[in-house]
């Protein structure tokens, strides 16, 4: 049997697995791991399990997720950040899904401070997801816009996937940077646009609230307002301030809301030790799935699928657009069962010789390709984004909702995506001025 | 029997949870140490990513097995019929345990050849990191465990579905 | 047959490019396909740190390896690699090192010991210090943040006043351009191939060693041992060529780099007197620390390891000053006799 075909049957595997309710790690480190075994020998497949654990959980900037899950709990544990959103709720009353799309806002903020679209999402989902489930809104759309929109921490500078798609194709790293800005707006645009619609359309989604408040009320909920911008500034200024690093913001993040809940008489032992149970079930099972996804990659690798997937989509057509949506396919595709920095790594060696030979600016390919691989975050069975949200969550929301509430922005996804594709000055406007 | 073995999983659990306070101290004492004294704490990263990140992983796998919280898909299992429900549990509790104890055998190899050479990083400081290894064993191999006493409780026909999921919503 | 080949940096760089995929298609045509390897570039095997346990795996059957990753299985190596402020000619390292590793008593039985055959070494261009402020002098050094590779790089840092940080590559980006590092030091050509130079304005010259620890190209032993000597000359002939063809390609990424990133306004210092009188006491007094490290870890006669290797340094300091260094030809001659064709295609890694 070819190492291809061991491949595909690896793939169909999975799947097969995860029907029998597997858990998904387990799966994917049982695949991998035969898959490897026949495709080599068991040397090779003993070799990945020594390789791929230790180094995946010793990842210096994965320390990042914890703390900024951390953050989350604790802010919500303590009450923190309530005070923001029912504000946000009075003021955004008259807007259908105002919640949404202030969580949308809320997110795009937020990927300014970190570097990640899973910290985004480990730091927003307990933050922004309890407080629409209480203003009644229907959990695919309360949990949905918060794992997509977590996205954009990949999209909105800093990004770690853009350093290594830097790092990969030669780009300079920085006009990466500038060139999300706008797409990345145009994302959170397009998600809020299509929340409005929907919610306004069918406002079961997302109830209309009672507005009428008195004047004393009022000031209470200004006052308590201040933990969330100080929480959000006091991150982002750190790090354009060049007090520490995106990865070391996590930690800082997670101080600050201990800290804000000292001052507000807030932090109760019992909080406390929920906010660390709740951040230690998540992360240990959150990094047992990426032990399983990175096997899972290395077995995919050796294989050979991607090369050969890859191959095939890219000998249809030389025409520049055509090639775009061939990559665009392919990566949702590969996308579903291999994780992002995987993907990129495994790919762009084989894209990158037809990208240029096509001409194409391979900035704004960069764009497409990240927005592209945050897609593959929230599509199962390897969607990381959706998991953390789950996990965040403690199970009160099903999977199975926040995967259908993901499906309306996936959609959006595409949209943005095409927007991107057919205009590249949205992705080079800014880029182009800071050559100037 | 079982009811230690529970216990021991909610105290290692507990130790995982004391990473999450470590890392979070000694990142934020880094971070205030350059920024007020322009001196980092040398070997911050390397234990941060070596020993609390490892512990906070590691330890509460059991736990997590236990209690039912690794992620799985229901989507279709929701829809078998009872005895096929239990069929796949067995099934898959079996898998869980036999890939677990292979990880658990391979890690160990490597922590036992990590302790012989005494293994270090070369960060900043050089940072011994074999104790470090020494808890991937002990976590793959107390979770597979977990899955073992899972197996159990399918036999005896008690319910080890934690989240078992009513019909779908709309 | 097909195997599989590992490398962790990306496709596009020096280290990979020529030594790695020509060098795939090279062997696979000189072998009529006997010898076929598949490159996995930037880590998507193996992760840097497992490079050597995956290579002994036989998870890849070639790879490269950056040896301080693995001080304690490698301290022959790391305590050859951490001398790298002896001479800062990189094409002298990168050839001393390679006939090393290849010949050396002490470092073959470390390669033994370690499951791997020893193909050949390689080395970076100079270490320089990239900054985001002005760093011309010793005094301009004291307190600033260096993002060093480890070991010796660090002592360094510390033994002039400057303060040591040990992040990742990947975020000396964002360091730089936020001002919580100073200063990244590593080969120029960093400022393209990391972008650097979108957030460096000085650089300065001061050569802070070199890279060349662990080895370009380690081969898994039951590989090796399974191949016909033909086979085995043929990767001798390929490696003795792009041990050369790297050594020139890089340095020519280097200048390439600094030149763009010196015409986008990037200013280019020498350093003073101070500092490099800095350089010189610490080279001297850290020779005690590395055989001191390095016997630590139960290595033998470390004194008498390090005056065989600096023979060889001195040896191929003569040796490389009569020739035209971008000449890949004759330095690839130069290799393949006075180290390759010195070895035994049919014993050697057999043993
Ligand atoms: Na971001
Ligand atoms: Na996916």
């Amino acid at each position: 049997m070819s190492n291809l075909m061991i491949g595909w049957i690896g793939v169909a595997s999975l799947f097969g697995l995860l029907a029998f309710r597997m858990s998904i790690g387990v799966a994917l480190m049982l695949v991998s791991f035969v898959g490897i075994t026949v495709m080599l020998n068991s040397t090779a497949a003993f070799g990945i399990v020594s390789a791929m654990p230790f180094n995946l959980i010793g990842d210096w900037s994965l320390t990042a997720i914890p703390m900024f899950l951390f953050m989350g709990f604790l802010a919500a544990n303590t009450g923190l950040t309530a005070g923001a959103f029912d504000l946000l709720r009075l003021v955004l009353a008259r807007v259908p899904g105002g919640l949404a799309s202030a969580s949308v806002g809320a997110c795009g903020l937020f990927a300014a401070a970190s570097g990640s679209s899973i910290a985004t999402t480990a730091a927003m989902s307990r933050i922004a997801v309890p407080e629409m489930l209480r203003a009644k809104y229907h959990p695919s759309l309360a949990t949905g816009v918060v794992a997509a929109s977590g996205t954009l921490g990949s999209l909105i500078p800093p990004s770690i996937l853009m350093v290594l798609y830097g790092i990969f194709t030669e780009q300079s790293i920085g006009q990466l940077f500038v060139a999300g800005v706008i797409p990345g707006a145009l994302s959170a645009l397009i998600y809020m646009g299509m929340i409005t619609v929907r919610a306004g359309l069918n406002p079961s989604l997302a109830p209309p609230v009672e507005t009428r408040v008195d004047r004393a009320e009022l000031l209470r909920l200004i006052w308590s307002v201040w933990p969330f911008p100080v929480l959000v500034l006091g991150v982002l200024g750190g790090i354009f301030g060049g007090v520490f690093t995106p990865t070391e913001a996590g930690a800082i993040g997670a101080s600050l809301a201990l800290l804000v809940a000292l001052l507000r008489g807030a932090l109760t032992v019992g909080a406390m030790k929920a906010a660390i149970r709740q951040t230690t079930l998540a992360t240990s099972s959150i990094f047992f799935l990426s032990i399983g996804a990175v096997m899972f990659t290395r077995f995919m690798g050796l294989s050979g699928v991607p090369r050969a997937l890859t191959d095939a989509m890219l000998a249809v057509s030389d025409n520049q657009i055509v090639i775009i949506l061939m990559i665009a396919a392919l990566f949702v595709i590969l996308g579903m069962v291999i994780d992002s920095i995987g993907l990129i790594l495994l790919t762009l060696p084989i894209l990158l010789p037809v990208l240029e030979a096509a001409d194409v600016n391979l900035i704004w390919f960069g764009i497409i390709c990240i927005k592209l691989l945050e897609i593959g975050l929230v599509t199962p069975p390897v969607g990381l984004n959706l998991y953390v949200l789950h996990s965040a969550l403690s199970g009160e929301v099903k999977l199975r909702d926040i995967i259908s509430g993901t499906t309306w922005f996936i959609a959006m996804d595409l949209l943005t995506l095409l927007i991107l594709i057919a205009f590249p000055a949205i992705s080079l406007f800014l880029p182009s001025l800071m050559a100037q | 029997m079982q009811a230690l073995f529970r216990k021991l999983c909610g105290l290692l659990m507990l130790i995982g949870g004391l990473g999450v306070l470590a890392l979070m101290v000694n990142v934020t004492a880094d971070v205030v140490s350059k920024f007020v004294w322009n001196a980092p704490i040398q070997g911050t990263i390397e234990v941060s990513s070596y020993y609390y990140m490892v512990a906070l992983v590691m330890l509460p796998m059991a736990f997590v097995e236990l209690e039912d919280e690794q992620i799985s898909v229901d989507l279709l299992f929701n829809h078998f019929p009872g005895p096929l429900q239990r069929v796949s549990l067995v099934l898959t509790c079996l898998a869980t345990t036999g890939i677990l104890w292979t990880m658990a055998w391979r890690t160990g190899l490597d922590a036992l050849r990590a302790w012989n050479i005494g293994e270090v990083v070369m960060g900043s400081r050089e940072i011994i990191v074999w104790p470090g290894r020494m808890m991937l064993p002990l976590g793959f191999t107390l979770a597979g465990l977990a899955a073992l006493v899972r197996l159990v409780m399918v036999l005896r026909g008690e319910n080890i579905v934690k989240n078992a999921e009513e019909a779908p919503s709309a | 047959a097909d195997y599989n080949a590992n490398h962790f940096f990306a496709e596009r760089h020096s280290m990979v490019r020529g030594p790695y995929v020509e060098f795939a298609k090279k062997v696979s045509e000189a072998t009529d396909g006997e010898v076929n390897f598949t490159v996995f570039s930037g880590g998507s095997l193996l992760p840097p740190a497992a490079s050597l346990q995956g290579v002994r795996d036989g998870v890849a059957q070639v790879t490269y390896h950056a040896g301080t990753y693995t001080p304690a299985e490698l301290p022959v190596a790391n305590l050859i690699g951490n001398a790298a402020f002896y001479n800062t000619d990189p094409l002298v390292m990168a050839f001393a090192s390679t006939e090393f590793g290849l010949t050396n008593e002490a470092a073959l039985e470390e390669w033994r010991n370690n499951g791997v055959v020893f193909g050949g070494g390689y080395s970076t261009s100079e270490y320089v210090m990239m900054c985001n402020t002005p760093v011309k002098s010793f005094e301009d050094i004291q307190g600033k943040r260096l993002r060093m590779a480890g070991g010796a790089w660090t002592r360094f840092a510390e033994f002039v006043g400057a303060v040591p940080v040990s992040i990742p590559s990947s975020e000396m980006y964002t360091g730089l351009d936020t001002g919580s590092l100073d200063c990244a030091v590593a080969a120029a050509d960093a400022l393209d191939s990391f972008s650097l130079s979108d957030v460096v304005t000085s650089m300065n010259t001061l050569a802070i060693g070199n890279y060349y620890a662990g080895f370009e190209w380690g081969y898994n032993r039951a590989f090796w041992q399974s191949l016909s000597p033909e086979n085995r000359e043929v990767l001798f002939d390929q490696m003795a060529y792009y041990l050369a063809q790297h050594r020139v390609e890089f340095d020519a990424d280097v200048e390439k780099a600094v030149t763009a990133a010196k015409s986008n306004g990037m200013q280019v210092y020498k350093p003073d007197q101070a500092l490099k009188d800095a350089l010189a006491d610490f080279v001297e007094a850290d020779e005690a620390v590395l055989i001191e490290n390095a016997e630590k870890r139960g290595v033998e006669n470390a004194e008498a390891v390090l005056e065989d290797y600096k023979k060889l340094v001195d040896r191929w300091d003569v040796l490389l000053a009569e020739v035209d260094r971008t000449d890949v030809d004759a330095l690839a001659e130069l290799a393949r006799v006075e180290i390759y064709d010195q070895l035994d295609p049919a014993s050697y890694g057999t043993e």
